[in-house]
């Protein structure tokens, strides 16, 4: 049985304090989720904005079958993928073979940069990467499946994959030496 | 390369992957801001669905209409002169000899053979004695305009239309043998048309013609043009079921007020009942009667009810809202709003502000269905009714001055909260219409509307709507 039951049902017939209340359960998450879809904080509001809006228009779709919170997550990542397929096309404007690549021996890595950082780290890959990154990351996507979902071919998915993973690995690196990444 | 930075994505998922973050205030603003246009949107396309069913029922009203319209103007009509020709036709049977003693003498003339006894009329017996049986029928029955003379003849079969004296459709079927049976409509109204003598003719000597062609050409011998002269006025005399009314009331609005024991504000009943007063409110609309028979009718259509009443000056307490926010709050006996004064951004639960007078405005579309009881006197109908209104909530406003020093600032409230969308009503009136021509009518009426359950819900106090109006319209025969 689903917990929020009552409180959806409540949200189904527009009851406004319900809608808050809902609002306030999840949005701390979902701009968790937004912000890495985006390129700062301001974007990932809009996005944040327009998935909620998209949540309580498309309430009553939701059968009570799987989890809530995995319903609402998958509208925010739509609403990202969307908001960036209306903005622009996403395709990369980045010469791999251009950035430093400098390797270091640190064990402890991510341990020694802060969340913030790392989110920041993710907010500047090109929003092609970006895209594919987070989905096959943090929604374990395959990329047959973000290639359908972004309207792209497998490969590029892969590609697009392979060198989000490579710019990340570089700047990093170049964090670690307290280095801006030069892109 | 380090083993870390190979499966960085690992390291990126377990640093982000449960994070969360604050959003600012604005953003639930502004999905409450697009909800509420979504909110406004449905009501809209919730208006829109009524608009169509209401196209739809006027489509069908207005075809039935002209159903019944075109029906009548075939028939022709009969309201005045049923009467007479009944009393014409009564007279003309009691003048010689019962239909009983015809019926025998008629018995003898076509079947000499064959005693009284020996007919059957319950299996129609294939005689002229049938032509007589069912004219008496149409003598003593008004019950329509035409009436089927059915001759049971064993050389022709057709149906002839007797309308207008004498049009004779498909007249060279007559003469097509066949051992069937003929139809012949007889058109009520044109035996009034005729002498009595040839009324008796049609009815007796007729029926002597071995022939449905002599007794067409018969009837065709009337004098035509008297007759249609006569008929023409008759038809103008038919009337539709359907009229239609436009009405204007200046309605003396008030309600009866109740505590909800649900709602924890200060206001009760009695605070409401002094501290507003309603103003002169009004209700308009197009009605459509049909009549049902010549004292019954039914009434429907759409109303437009505006009820005003001003809200006395009183101080206003900040509350907090159904968003969490702080904000002061205004009630009034059908609902309450908050307002935030530009001068004072972040108040504390209890700060208080002073209002002058507001003005508080209701508005609802009403589908009212009554049954009417009408007596006529001359070209006047009394009439008396009584029904219910569904009522649909389409605007509620509460303008205020709030104090601001020397300068003061207008809130203006356009969503009250706590109002049911919908309530019903129930009316009752007499009324009073005064017949100019045969088409148009003025009407007055005197009616009485009471809510039936109270208009709003989670509000101070619960209301419930009642005025007393003077409607006067025109009323247009259709």
């Amino acid at each position: 049985m689903e917990p929020y039951t009552q409180l959806i049902h409540a949200c189904i017939n527009r009851d406004r304090y319900s809608q808050n209340m809902l609002y306030k359960l999840f949005a701390p998450k979902m701009f968790s989720v937004c912000l890495r879809y985006s390129k700062n904080r301001e974007e990932a509001e809009e996005i944040v904005q327009e998935g909620f809006v998209q949540v309580f228009r498309s309430l009553h779709n939701f059968k009570f079958a799987g989890s809530f919170e995995g319903w609402i997550r998958k509208i925010m990542v739509y609403a990202a993928i969307q908001y960036y397929r209306s903005k622009s096309k996403m395709h990369p404007v980045i010469n791999i073979d251009s950035l430093n690549t400098e390797e270091t021996g640190s064990e402890n890595i991510i341990a020694q940069l802060g969340k913030k950082e790392l989110l920041k780290m993710v907010q500047q890959l090109p929003t092609a990467y970006r895209m594919v990154f987070n989905l096959y990351v943090f929604e374990g996507m395959k990329h047959r499946e973000i290639a359908s979902l972004l309207n792209i071919s497998e490969g590029t998915s892969k590609s697009n994959f392979f060198d989000a993973k490579k710019i990340l690995q570089r700047v990093v690196t170049n964090s670690l030496k307290i280095a801006k990444p030069n892109y | 390369m380090d083993k870390n930075l190979q499966d960085i994505e690992d390291l990126f998922k377990e640093a982000l992957e449960n994070g969360e973050e604050q959003l600012p205030p604005r953003v639930w603003n502004n999905i409450e801001h697009v909800l509420d246009k979504d909110s406004l949107v449905n009501i809209k396309k919730k208006y829109n669905s009524l608009k169509k069913l209401a196209a739809l029922l006027l489509f069908l009203l207005i075809s039935f209409s002209i159903y019944e319209l075109s029906k009548n103007h075939d028939t022709g009509s009969k309201k005045e002169g049923d009467v007479t020709a009944k009393d014409e036709m009564l007279k003309s049977a009691n003048d010689k000899m019962t239909v009983e003693k015809r019926h025998n003498n008629l018995k003898k003339q076509f079947d000499p053979g064959r005693g009284p006894n020996t007919i059957n009329k319950n299996t129609g017996s294939k005689n002229y004695f049938s032509v007589l049986a069912n004219q008496e029928k149409v003598m003593s029955k008004n019950s329509s305009d035409v009436k089927t003379t059915r001759i049971f003849h064993n050389n022709y079969e057709d149906k002839i239309n007797l309308k207008k004296f004498g049009t004779v459709k498909d007249e060279p079927m007559l003469n097509a043998k066949d051992d069937r049976q003929i139809d012949i409509q007889l058109q009520y109204s044109g035996y009034l048309n005729l002498p009595n003598e040839k009324i008796s003719k049609i009815r007796l000597d007729s029926i002597k013609l071995r022939s449905p062609l002599a007794l067409i050409k018969l009837v065709s011998s009337a004098d035509t043009k008297k007759a249609q002269e006569k008929n023409k006025k008759l038809k103008d005399r038919k009337t539709s079921p359907f009229s239609a009314t436009i009405f204007f009331s200046p309605d003396l609005a008030s309600y009866h007020l109740e505590d909800d024991k649900d709602d924890n504000q200060p206001d009760d009943a009695s605070t409401f009942h002094k501290k507003e007063t309603h103003d002169l409110s009004s209700t308009s609309g197009a009605l459509i009667d049909y009549k049902l028979n010549k004292r019954w009718s039914l009434q429907s259509g759409i109303t437009f009810s505006n009820t005003n009443i001003t809200l006395h000056p009183k101080t206003i307490y900040a509350q907090v809202d159904n968003t969490g926010n702080i904000k002061y709050r205004i009630n009034a006996s059908s609902g309450y709003g908050f307002v935030l004064p530009s001068f004072s951004i972040n108040p504390n639960v209890g700060d208080s502000l002073y209002v002058f007078t507001s003005t508080h405005d209701l508005q609802y579309i009403g589908i009212p269905l009554a049954i009417k009881y009408n007596t006529i006197k001359g070209n006047f109908n009394f009439n008396a009714f009584a029904g219910t209104s569904l009522n649909f909530l389409i605007k509620s406003t509460i303008e205020t001055l709030v104090e601001k020093g020397t300068d003061n600032e207008v809130e203006v409230l356009n969503k009250l909260r706590g109002l049911k969308r919908i309530y019903f009503s129930a009316l009752a009136g007499i009324g009073m219409e005064y017949g100019l021509n045969r088409k148009f009518a003025l009407v007055f009426s005197p009616t009485i509307r009471f809510a039936l359950n109270s208009i709003n819900k989670n509000a101070p106090v619960k209301s419930y709507p009642n005025s007393f109006g003077l409607s006067a319209g025109i009323k247009m025969g259709l």
